[in-house]
């Protein structure tokens, strides 16, 4: 049973270090204020809802850079865009991401936010969408994003 | 007296340009007070380097006749709000971005956006943003707004790192470190409950709360398919004696107790390696931030947070209640002992474990002298040294198996909102529930039993800490 901490601490340690070389790899250090954005999923309703909300993200904080890492297609113009500061993308294997997951779910930094319904934390978390007045945007902009705005309120019909 | 509608449900609005500030003096030794808190470890030493650069601040004269606003520690304001007026220190103001909490008050402090610091003037207000978490983020955005840090605001954050290194980048080596050690100390003890208990899901249950405990078990029969908490197998991670009692009660076979600090151990395994283990969470909180944002913007509720978060359930069964043990003797005894009245007796809980309450004692004390004048007797439920019984009041020790019974035997009810109005939700006597600012969660919307469809005869109110004279002159109204 020992292997099974061990090799998650592994994984995770794995991902730290790949998160840290993308990092240099894109000219960002400790004097960035860089926010790191994860796309595992490809689900077209998260991704859309996170487009929408990355202005605010990236401006509510007041982020100098940021820093995408996928294991699938993303709209790489329409969140260079949206972000307004400098970004750069890195394209990982899905042996990777699941190490850079293990990681984030793990250590949850501030700057780092990951686009996933489907992590163990959240395992339900999917069951919410569609009850009461929860929607995709919702758990997108509150949850995920940790925004606090009436973005939602105000476009709300 | 009064027929009792179903819920009532009450918001007393502060006026903001008559807030009356009532000034709290604490004894202080060389500047450094000893405070007690609950937490050990990371929340003593962050309140303790609080405290020592405060002091400085002082001892310098910086925040001599300013306005004095507090960002960043919503959760823990109470605590700061004490530290500070015992340095003789007031907060005129909080200031916070989620726009709900705009224009409200907790623990009698008004609330604004940080936006609108600026029409307070740069060179007349001093900023503590005290945060163990946001201190950057928070930073930038004064900062944006023309502040300047160490000038007009000041950080108070988990480590006090002011040039974090390459190194501590993504995350600090030694709060990486820290994590990794507790993961594995989690790991060893979940090893050995699982041992114990060979194929069994074990619940973690990381906060001592009976609330959680009490609601998580109205639906786990259900998620685990069977009809009652005594056919579950499963085992059930507490961090209180007291909560381990109530466990019992429901009936839980399998009950495991563990230490605050191993709970947290726990939680962190749960983040690193949940997707591998036979635990699970038995709350929304502990290992994910996901849900909690949603607990103030969204229609969820806290029954919602056990069946569609933690259960996951398409559709929501309905609650199957408890067979709590049947010990009228027991009660009757303590009414006897007590001198209390069956059927005409109040039962009051004025205390809410950790968190403080905007009624004063003086108001309590208005509250049970008039119930007395109309004939009722009155007893305070008290836990530990610290709660001591209202005056004129008894305090009858009621275990957590014995409180519907002894509930429905006095007849009425009055408590701030805490586990044990959940764990009373259904008896049968008339209950009045009241949601204070000083609590953190506060809002009924979410932890309301009128929004959860949970418990019978509930009067809720709410305190917002400026109109508790009138809150209580409309419950005395009822008797």
């Amino acid at each position: 049973m020992d292997d099974l901490l061990e090799i998650c601490l592994t994984e995770a340690d794995s991902g730290k270090r790949l998160l840290e070389r993308h990092l240099r790899d894109s000219g960002l250090g400790s004097d960035e204020y860089a926010a790191i954005l994860i796309f595992p999923t490809d689900d077209a309703e998260l991704l859309s809802a996170a487009y929408n909300h990355l202005n605010e993200f990236v401006t509510s904080s007041r982020y100098e850079a940021l820093m995408c890492v996928a294991s699938i297609n993303i709209n790489e113009e329409r969140i260079r865009d949206a972000a307004g500061v400098p970004t750069y993308f890195h394209s990982v294997t899905d042996e990777d991401m699941a190490k850079i997951l293990r990681f984030g779910t793990f250590a949850t930094p501030l700057n780092l936010k990951m686009f996933s319904l489907d992590l163990w934390t959240l395992e339900n978390s999917r069951k919410l969408l569609g009850y009461k007045n929860v929607t995709m945007e919702m758990l997108v902009y509150y949850s995920i994003l940790g925004l606090h705005g009436e973005f939602l309120r105000n476009n709300q019909a | 007296m009064a027929s009792f509608s179903v819920i009532i449900r009450r918001r007393f609005k502060a006026n903001l340009d008559s807030v009356v500030k009532e000034e709290k003096r604490v004894n202080i030794d060389n500047n450094l007070k000893t405070y007690e808190t609950r937490y050990v470890g990371e929340t003593l030493r962050f309140y303790r380097n609080f405290i020592n650069k405060i002091s400085s601040l002082k001892a310098d004269g910086v925040l001599e006749n300013k306005t004095i606003v507090v960002t960043g520690y919503w959760g823990k304001l109470s605590d700061i709000k004490e530290i500070l007026e015992g340095m003789n220190i007031n907060i005129n103001w909080i200031a916070d971005n989620n726009t709900k909490k705009q224009g409200k008050t907790r623990c009698g402090v008004p609330v604004r956006s940080l936006e609108s610091l600026v029409d307070i003037g740069r060179g007349r207000l001093v900023i503590l943003v005290v945060t163990p978490t946001y201190g950057k983020e928070l930073s930038a955005q004064l900062a944006y707004l023309g502040f300047e840090k160490n000038v007009h605001f000041f950080v108070f954050d988990a480590f006090g790192e002011e040039n974090p290194t390459e190194a501590d980048f993504l995350i600090g080596a030694d709060i990486w470190a820290k994590a990794k050690d507790n993961a594995r100390a989690g790991y060893a003890v979940y090893c050995e409950i699982a041992a114990k208990y060979p194929r069994m899901t074990i619940w973690l249950m990381h906060q001592p709360s009976i609330g959680d405990l009490h609601i998580f078990s109205l639906f786990l029969p259900s998620a685990m398919k069977v009809s009652s908490v005594r056919d579950c197998d499963c085992v059930i991670v507490v961090t209180k004696n007291s909560v381990k009692r109530y466990a019992e009660a429901l009936g839980y076979r399998n009950i495991e107790i563990a230490s605050l600090e191993t709970a947290t151990c726990l939680c962190q395994l749960l983040k690193l390696a949940g997707d591998k283990l036979t635990m699970k969470n038995a709350v929304f909180h502990g290992a994910t931030y996901f849900f909690e944002p949603l607990l103030w913007q969204s229609d969820l509720n806290f029954a919602d947070s056990f069946t569609k978060f933690v259960f996951g359930f398409e559709d929501v069964p309905a609650p199957i209640y408890f067979d709590l043990p049947k010990r009228k003797d027991a009660v009757r005894k303590l009414f006897l002992e007590n001198h209390l009245i069956p059927g005409k007796t109040v039962f009051i809980s004025p205390y809410a474990g950790m968190f403080r309450t905007e009624i004063t004692k003086e108001q309590w004390g208005h509250l049970v002298d008039s119930l007395i004048e109309k004939g009722y007797t009155v007893c305070t439920n008290c836990a530990g040294e610290k709660e001591a019984p209202l005056p004129n009041t008894s305090a009858p020790f009621v275990e957590l198996r014995d409180c519907v019974e002894f509930a429905e035997m006095a007849g009425y009810f009055i408590g701030i909102r805490s586990g044990l109005c959940d764990a009373i939700s259904e008896a049968k006597c008339h209950k009045f529930v009241i949601y204070d600012t000083g609590c953190l969660y506060t809002p009924p919307s979410f932890f309301g039993f009128a929004d959860m469809n949970i418990g019978s005869d509930i009067v809720e109110l709410v305190n917002d800490g400026f109109n508790a004279d009138e809150l209580i002159a409309e419950m005395l109204e009822c008797f």
